[in-house]
């Protein structure tokens, strides 16, 4: 096959047996790769009701058929399974150096079934794999995991691991590769940690083959120099500043969620803002495989209270470690972003739970007792501590590590866990950018910023503004974007890349520029039209999943606050979530029933059964 | 009476003598536009306005001391 490597590795952990098949041309046509083939998998060989901590549910790791083709961004892959956070479906995005060796093995995805009795890590190399054990580095950080399982193996090895988080099972533990690049979301870490399985380690000496490599080469050298113009000559601003940018974009709209959504605007926001990383705390850019932009910010901080050096944080990571714990202090929030990704957690949703406990503590419905002390808006000392009781479920930080909606349950406050489907919020007020608010209630995985990021046409204007406080046209909107969304995830782009330069300067973001990169790459001779079906037959696919998992429209929802606390300040002051007056347009766009359920035309259309 | 101007990422280039962060003299009654116009800011050039850290239109009037913030519009995430 071209583009895809035409191989799938099957490691039961439960027997200790590889085998290798053949990659069916007709799934792959249809589901893509990454998340699209994922998902497939899950749904013909998994039952949706599974414990997601048994043996009985399914790691699969998925690159693209884009990945490691050298197409800009082309460095990206998917972490699939069922969550223990949220009971539903989940796909969890990566860059960093490792999709791209893992291509290069010569596999597309590998299908992780059953659970090992000892902890084993899977070493690939070129094309050979193996389990191996690894009772001597189970216990140990992402860091130290990482720079042994180089050293028993090959200097040139590429590491995804979990790290103490994972082991320990935190509910949103992620899986970490080449140290600090994260498959973040929906405690992917656990479900690896329930098959103690430490890593995966590879080492690629296969090219991915091109169906027309003159072709490939010309839309290349035509998309970088489209997204050179763009920048006007300049360096891009994402390299510049970094995702941290959001800081002040989302701030002047009244959507910095702060103090566990109480407010939507931070007094503290310029001492977080992209500025003052940039000035105080940036080293340099870091870069995925074959990246034009170079986002990734390798820093360091020199406070001794908070020193340390590594990569990041993203405007998420600010957001949950700073505004929505109240905490202005810069360098503790980066240094608790190097805890979490050391330990192998999600920033965003140890960040929401700590705020969420935060405010169950200001209302008296958490005591210092249970805490073990205080626990103060903006304590940034106590921030980074709780994040790492968390990571090893320490003292209060194994009430933490069940996410805000079981600890808030736990006190008999529901309410005041800010999540979606159990899952936390991103970094936007749902009552200050409506679209935002329908993205994340519809989105499969719950909680998200990256199932629909409306916020680029809400806020930043790409591909031109429709204002974040309407509602008109919005339920349409998240529909197409989520589905656009799946082609970024099935092909293993990234997603600030492909909203620019591989989909059409129209709201309606037509993957022209797919189309064209995926036919030169597979062959597979698609139309524009069948590449679009692809993503929307992947959503209905995981939708199919979410459903038979016994969730349904009643999970399609916002926490209370943002459905009937009026927005307390910032320009959007009095307003609401208008969640409800977008969800029946939205299931009709769709061609769901009422309870949100794909109908059997819907279906059909896309090639899905039941 | 005086005003902050903060310009940031690619808006940067309008600023004067290369400074990011700048005083401007204006006169009682101007508005955002008033600044952006003597910036010689284009109505092409993309960009987010932030008056005190709030969100504000291009009619808003400025008092003294006032912080005016112009940002290149950026995703994150």
């Amino acid at each position: 096959m071209n583009g895809w490597m035409g191989k799938v590795l099957r490691v039961n952990l439960t027997e200790g047996k590889i085998k290798e098949e053949n990659l069916d041309p007709e799934v792959a046509r249809d589901y893509l790769g990454g998340r699209g083939l994922g998902m497939y998998y899950l749904n013909q060989e998994m039952d949706a009701e599974c414990d997601p901590l048994s043996p009985e549910n399914l790691l699969i790791m998925a690159t693209g058929p884009l990945t490691g083709t050298k197409a800009p961004t082309g460095g990206r892959y998917m972490v699939v399974a069922k969550s223990p956070l949220t009971g539903s479906v989940t796909g969890s995005n990566s860059g960093g150096k490792f999709p791209k060796e893992f291509k290069k093995t010569g596999y597309d995805a590998i299908i992780f079934s059953g659970a090992a009795k000892g902890p084993v890590y899977l070493w690939i190399d070129k094309g050979k794999a193996e389990l191996r054990d690894a009772t001597h580095v189970w216990g140990k950080t992402v860091n130290e995991t990482t720079d042994l399982l180089v050293s028993e193996t090959e200097p040139k090895a590429k590491v995804a691991c979990i790290g103490p988080a994972g082991e320990n099972r935190v509910l949103f533990a992620a899986v970490m590769n080449d140290k600090d690049r994260a498959a973040a979301r929906s405690g992917v870490g656990a479900v690896m940690g329930s098959k103690k399985l430490k890593a995966v380690v590879v080492r690629g000496d296969k090219k991915v083959k091109l169906a027309d490599p003159d072709k490939f080469r010309e839309l290349r050298s035509n998309v970088l120099k489209k997204y050179k113009d763009m920048n006007q000559g300049n360096p891009p601003v994402l390299r510049q500043f970094g995702t941290a940018h959001g800081v002040a974009g989302n701030q002047g709209i009244g959507s910095l969620p702060t103090r566990n959504f109480q407010q939507g605007t931070f007094e503290g926001w310029e001492k977080v803002s992209a500025q003052v990383l940039t000035d105080k705390f940036l080293k340099k850019p870091h870069y995925c495989s074959d990246c034009p932009i170079g986002c990734g910010r390798g820093t360091k901080v020199e406070d001794p209270e908070f020193q340390g050096e590594g990569e990041g944080p993203e405007y998420e990571s600010i957001f949950a470690l700073g505004p929505v714990c109240g905490n202005d202090n810069m360098a503790s929030i980066i240094k608790a972003n190097y805890v979490a990704n050391n330990l192998g957690m999600d920033t965003m949703s140890v960040g929401v739970t700590l705020a969420c406990a935060m405010e169950l503590y200001q209302r008296g419905h958490l005591s210092e007792e249970e805490i073990g002390g205080p626990l103060e808006w903006g304590d940034a000392k106590t921030i980074v501590k709780m994040v790492e009781n968390t990571g090893y479920r320490r003292g209060f930080g194994d009430r933490l590590a069940e996410g805000s909606y079981r600890l808030a349950d736990s006190c008999g406050h529901p309410e005041y866990a800010m999540v979606v489907k159990k899952q936390e919020l991103a970094g936007y007020e749902p009552r200050s950018i409506q679209g935002m608010g329908l993205a994340e209630a519809t989105s499969p995985i719950g909680g998200s910023h990256m199932r629909a990021q409306t916020a680029y046409f809400e806020l930043y204007g790409v591909p031109k503004v429709i204002g974040p406080t309407g509602i008109e046209d919005k339920a349409r909107l998240v529909s197409i974007w989520q589905d656009m969304t799946c082609i970024i995830d099935c092909t293993g782009v990234c997603y600030f890349f492909a909203v620019r330069c591989f989909v059409d300067p129209v709201l309606e973001v037509t993957p022209t520029g797919f189309t064209e990169f995926l036919n030169a790459a597979t062959g597979a001779d698609y139309t524009v039209e069948e590449v679009r079906l692809a993503g929307e037959r992947v959503f209905n696919a995981e939708r199919l999943f979410l459903v038979n998992a016994g969730l349904s429209r009643k999970d399609d929802t916002l926490p209370k606050r943002q459905l009937e606390e009026p927005m307390p300040d910032g320009p959007n002051k009095g307003a609401l979530s208008r969640l409800p007056e977008m969800l029946d347009d939205y299931y009709a766009f769709r061609g769901w029933t009422k309870d949100g359920i794909p109908s059997d035309e819907k279906l059909e259309e896309l090639g899905l059964k039941k | 009476m005086k005003v902050e101007v903060r310009l940031i990422a690619f808006i940067q280039k309008y600023a004067p003598e290369d400074k990011s962060v700048f005083k401007m003299e204006v006169k009682k009654g101007a508005t955002v536009t008033t600044v952006v116009e003597e910036l010689g800011i284009p109505d092409t050039e993309p960009r987010l306005t932030l008056l005190n850290g709030i969100h504000a239109k291009d009619d808003a009037v400025l008092k003294d001391s006032d912080k005016l913030l112009l940002l290149t519009p950026i995703e994150g995430g």
